[in-house]
């Protein structure tokens, strides 16, 4: 993504390793394309800092903030020494009329932005927690490309905390879950991933709790 | 103007929901409604493309399947782009990227109010508290750039807030260590938040909520995660070690009143452990205490069923009957009544 040197006198920013961009819960409404170096997303998560994702040039974050006005939901810290433009909702139709790539590159964030939020819909609409948990599974294998009517083990790597959040469930009430779903033998519990044994089980179990709901 | 235009006949599909296909669609003439249902309430729902509208753009530009139906309400021609056509047409056409920005931004502010409303407010917390406490994560890793960052983005957004007092503290604290004066003041500090000495009645009590927050609620999570690591061992098939947990964390002192609930399961698991280890005769016992000490729990039935199932397994019909009986004669109703119809049936 280039950018003449007018727009970074304008609206860029320089960070030195380590240092934080934004952090998780920070009000905020800029968001950042960044244009030189490495920055990682984390999230501190049961008092262990975890990586979600590093950014490469030209990758957007912190995007959601010209939408809406929630606090962010990760931190963002600079890998290297980094590069940034930094916009807000008033100047963000001038890097429009500048970038029309960017803002191209913007509207394909938020079609699958819709699309993520619409399958997380789905998710929170079942009437039931285990319910809920297992179409967490559907929906990170289908994430992965796995076709939700495998019956082959499936190996996810989410913690307890994600699929949580996915599922809008306290952590512990989703642990009772998973131990339930455990002893009856539909999945198997590791410290660093969980295998559910036949992920097509789990979409039948959802399909019919779905049918059900519709025809109250 | 790129692409092609194609004509569609009245009553005809353009692409069907869950269709994968990266065209992007402009109506030029006709009536085309796109249908779908409505993810709250499953109901149908019908909305008219007018002439010189897009359709098909989301779903082609983040490569997902159809979301929609496109039906052919009278004879229409629409113009076919490819995905590569359409980014070549808006990035000329500023105004076009404009408005589907915005009626996205408006349909992810739909989707998320209602995603909003689903949700446990309490799960939310507050927001001022969680920023003050990702500091103190970074201030306890020794991460002093990063918790002076959190420390002053507090302070510039919350100056007068619950915090604000010890994140003043704790900011000089962090300033000392990253000018290389060592990390006792780092600890002098945090002493000094939670303590009385130099606090006042207010202050004190706020930091009182920090630091007794987290502790108490880390002795719950104690057992739980004890418990769920146990039950982890046990699905991985590491029988013994799993046994070993159990029977450790029943004899824990960390099992206080508030743990007591994790009694009956532990017992019952402990069962289930000795079973897969084929130590029928312990298991046996085992399930037996358990049920004589807690008649009520709902595993009951299940403990029942698996003596049945150990019996049955020694070759001892009769009393592998008694006890399959005795779970469809016990109330509530449950999943385990089919098994034990079935265990009973192949008993003769």
């Amino acid at each position: 993504m280039k950018m003449d040197n007018t727009m970074f006198a304008k609206f860029g920013e320089t960070y030195q390793p380590g240092d934080i961009i934004f952090c998780e819960y920070e009000p905020g409404n800029d968001f950042y394309i960044l244009q030189d170096g490495r920055v990682k997303v984390t999230k501190i998560v049961s008092d262990s800092e975890k990586t979600l994702d590093i950014f490469h040039p030209g990758d957007v974050f912190g995007e959601m903030a010209i939408l809406e006005d929630q606090p962010r939901s990760a931190t963002v810290i600079a890998m290297d020494k980094i590069k940034v433009l930094k916009f807000n909702r008033q100047n963000f139709n001038l890097l429009l009329q500048a970038n029309p790539q960017m803002a191209v590159k913007l509207l394909k964030i938020f079609s699958n932005r819709i699309y993520d939020a619409k399958r997380r819909l789905l998710i929170l609409t079942l009437p039931d927690i285990e319910s809920k948990v297992c179409d967490v599974f559907l929906m990170l294998a289908e994430n992965q490309g796995i076709s939700p009517k495998t019956t082959e083990p499936t190996t996810f790597s989410s913690t307890i905390q994600e699929i949580a959040n996915w599922c809008g469930q306290k952590p512990n009430r989703v642990k009772d879950v998973l131990v339930h779903l455990s002893n009856s033998g539909k999945i198997q519990l590791f410290e660093d991933r969980i295998i559910v044994k036949n992920l097509y089980e789990m979409f039948r179990l959802v399909r019919n709790k779905r049918k059900a709901r519709s025809k109250e | 103007m790129p692409g092609i235009l194609r004509n569609y006949k009245a009553g005809s599909v353009i692409y069907f929901m869950g269709d994968i296909g990266d065209n992007i669609y402009i109506l030029k003439s006709g009536v085309v409604s796109l249908i779908h249902h409505s993810i709250e309430t499953g109901e149908e729902v019908r909305e008219t493309i007018n002439n010189g509208e897009f359709f098909g753009v989301k779903s082609a530009l983040a490569k997902r399947p159809r979301e929609e139906t496109a039906l052919v309400i009278k004879d229409s021609h629409a113009l076919v782009l490819t995905n590569e056509e359409f980014e070549l047409l808006i990035t000329k056409n500023i105004k076009i990227i404009t408005n589907f920005l915005r009626v996205f931004s408006n349909q992810l502010r739909k989707v998320g109010k209602l995603v909003h409303n689903f949700l446990d407010h309490e799960e939310v917390g507050d927001n001022q508290a969680e920023l003050f406490k990702i500091g103190e994560y970074y201030l306890k890793n020794h991460s002093y750039k990063q918790a002076h960052y959190v420390y002053n983005t507090y302070l510039k957004h919350y100056s007068n807030g619950t915090f604000a007092q010890q994140a003043k503290e704790r900011l000089a604290a962090v300033k000392d260590a990253l000018e290389g004066k060592g990390t006792g003041t780092y600890t002098n500090v945090l002493d000094e938040g939670a303590g009385p000495a130099e606090t006042g009645g207010e202050e004190k009590a706020d930091a009182e909520a920090v630091s007794s927050e987290p502790t108490e609620g880390e002795e719950n999570i104690d057992v739980a995660t004890k418990y769920y690591d146990a039950i982890s061992l046990f699905s991985q098939e590491r029988f013994e070690e799993a046994y070993k947990m159990f029977k450790a964390l029943l004899s824990s002192e960390t099992l206080n009143a508030d743990a007591q609930e994790y009694k009956p399961k532990i017992e019952f698991e402990m069962g289930r452990c000795l079973m897969a280890l084929q130590m029928n005769k312990e298991a046996v016992l085992t399930f037996t205490n358990m049920i004589k000490k807690y008649p009520k729990d709902e595993n009951v039935k299940d403990a029942l069923f698996n003596i049945g199932v150990v019996y049955k397994q020694q070759g001892n019909k009769e009393k592998a009957a008694s006890f399959f009986n005795k779970v469809l004669r016990m109330p509530p109703e449950s999943p385990i009544d089919k098994k034990a119809k079935k265990e009973l049936a192949g008993l003769n």
